[in-house]
This record gives C-alpha cells, sequence and structure tokens, in this order.
C-alpha cells in the first residue's frame, strides 16, 4: 500500500461532506413540526400513549424505575436505571418522528408523526 | 510468514480490536448523542485492510461483534456487527475504485460515517424508530472521529507493522 496520507484534495472533499450533513440538518429542522400526542414502545409494542398537552408523570408498570416526564409540550426520560443513561441524556422532545431510546431497558419514546392538527 | 507467526499475528490484531472496544466503552461518552463514538477499534481494523488483507479485515469485525455480543448482549453485538461491517465493506468498495489514489484520511473518515450510519440502520430496524434525524450530527462526528482515527493509525502503523517487517513477509 503506497496511498498517500492526506492530500489538499481531500479538505474539499471534507468540506463537500459537512456541507450535506448541514443542508440534511436543515431540511430535518424545517419539515419537522411540533407534535401533540407521544407514544411509550416497549419491545416495538405501544404500551402508552401520553398527551403532550397536559403536564404528567408516568411510570411503566413493567419498568418502574423508568419515569417519563411530561412538561410544558415536550416529554422526556427523567430516570432510568440503565447504565449508560443515553435516553434521559437525550433531553426534550417535541417534534415529530423524534424519538428517544432506551436500548438496555428496550423502549422507545416517540413522537406521533400523523396526528389530525388541533389548533389551540 | 510462517503459519504460526501468522495465526499469532492475527490473534494479536484481534486482542488488539476488542481491547481497544473494551477501553472505549469504559471512556464517559462525551455527548447524549448514541453513536457518537472514537471508534478506537477502527484503527486496528484499518490497518489490517491496508497492510494484511480484505478477507482478515472482515473477519476481524466478526469477531467483535461475536465478542461483543458475548460480553454486552445480543443487542450491543447487532449493533457493533452492523456497523462494521458496512465501514469495512465501503474502505474496500472506495479502495477497489480508487486505488492509491484515495489518502488514507479520507478512507478513515469515510469508514467512520459508514460504521455510524450501518448502526443508524440497525437501531431503525430493531426498534422501529426513524433515526435518521440523528444522521446530520453522525455524519459530522464521523468526520471529527474519522480524522482523529486517521492521525492515529498513521502514527500508530510503524509500530503495528514491526513484527511484518521482523520475519520479512
Amino acid at each position: 500500500m503506497n496511498n498517500s496520507f492526506f492530500k489538499v484534495r481531500d479538505i474539499i472533499i471534507i468540506a463537500a461532506i459537512l456541507a450535506a450533513a448541514f443542508i440534511l440538518y436543515i431540511g430535518i429542522e424545517y419539515t419537522s413540526r411540533q407534535g401533540y400526542t407521544a407514544e411509550i414502545l416497549l419491545n416495538n409494542e405501544v404500551i402508552k400513549t401520553l398527551d403532550l398537552r397536559e403536564d404528567t408523570l408516568y411510570s411503566p408498570e413493567e419498568l418502574p424505575h423508568v419515569v417519563f416526564e411530561v412538561k410544558e409540550g415536550s416529554v422526556r426520560f427523567m430516570e432510568s436505571d440503565c447504565p449508560d443513561k443515553i435516553c434521559v441524556n437525550t433531553g426534550y422532545i417535541n417534534k415529530r418522528g423524534q424519538t428517544a431510546v432506551c436500548l438496555p431497558n428496550r423502549l422507545v419514546l416517540r413522537i406521533r408523526g400523523n396526528d389530525v392538527d388541533t389548533v389551540l | 510468514m510462517s503459519k504460526t507467526k501468522y495465526i499469532t499475528y492475527m490473534a494479536m490484531l484481534l486482542t488488539l480490536t476488542i481491547v481497544l472496544s473494551i477501553f472505549e466503552s469504559m471512556l464517559p461518552s462525551f455527548t447524549a448523542i448514541p453513536g457518537v463514538k472514537l471508534g478506537l477499534a477502527n484503527i486496528v481494523v484499518m490497518f489490517t485492510v491496508f497492510f494484511i488483507g480484505r478477507k482478515q479485515a472482515v473477519a476481524l469485525n466478526v469477531a467483535k461483534g461475536v465478542f461483543a455480543a458475548i460480553t454486552r448482549g445480543a443487542v450491543a453485538g447487532v449493533l457493533s456487527l452492523c456497523g462494521g461491517l458496512l465501514s469495512i465493506l465501503v474502505i474496500i468498495l472506495l479502495l477497489s475504485i480508487f486505488k492509491d489514489r484515495i489518502s488514507y484520511m479520507l478512507l478513515s473518515i469515510a469508514g467512520a460515517i459508514s460504521h455510524n450510519i450501518g448502526q443508524i440502520i440497525a437501531v431503525s430496524f430493531m426498534l422501529n424508530v426513524y433515526a435518521y434525524m440523528y444522521l446530520p450530527v453522525l455524519i459530522v462526528s464521523g468526520v471529527v472521529m474519522g480524522s482523529v482515527t486517521g492521525v492515529l493509525l498513521k502514527t500508530l502503523m510503524p509500530v503495528l507493522a514491526y513484527p511484518l517487517k521482523e520475519v520479512g513477509k
């Protein structure tokens, strides 16, 4: 193998990749809208639907150590007993299609995409 | 290289891959986004594809996935396997198209990005979610982490290749 380590041309390619990522980000941000319903899935099955217009706390019967919090139209994993806490660190979500995932507990929190819009 | 030395050398590379992935899982993750990782084990895999062979690099990734499945559960195993295999396939593809016209740095970045994309695909299938929203973040993190592992690869190359010279490949 006698490839070079780095070429000046690479900077252009890297810049193009970063630009593509940025455009993708803008596109996703622009097209995503506020959702009003969140679903909680355990092992790919919906176990609970939460209305984001009412502030509540919810904990699944099967997993009492996991707590979800609905606050001001957003929802998050507030507490979880998993080791990595990726779900908790994801923070609040409120846009359609957004998800927060807890792989160790096989839990998915997602904002439902195709509600009928209700203007408040 | 004699058969015994070859087996020993490959065992050393596999050990390095596993030790690096364990070491990495011990580091605190510095972001909230799953999948934003350094990918230290990729250094060894890339070294293998550049200097040993393509089959061996694929085998290394499969073995790494099996190890992740045994120690951290099936989910981690599938994630590791999907990311690793897509990453190595992209690197092999780029190498066969561009041969020596593509730099190590770019290959390393391409490997890191495709590793992340492989994991997104695996998560989407396993949990029925659309993880594509993370795509921009994971592409950027792939560029950053790929650059870091690229530099590390360049630094470690002489060390890793030392046994190859010693026995006169």
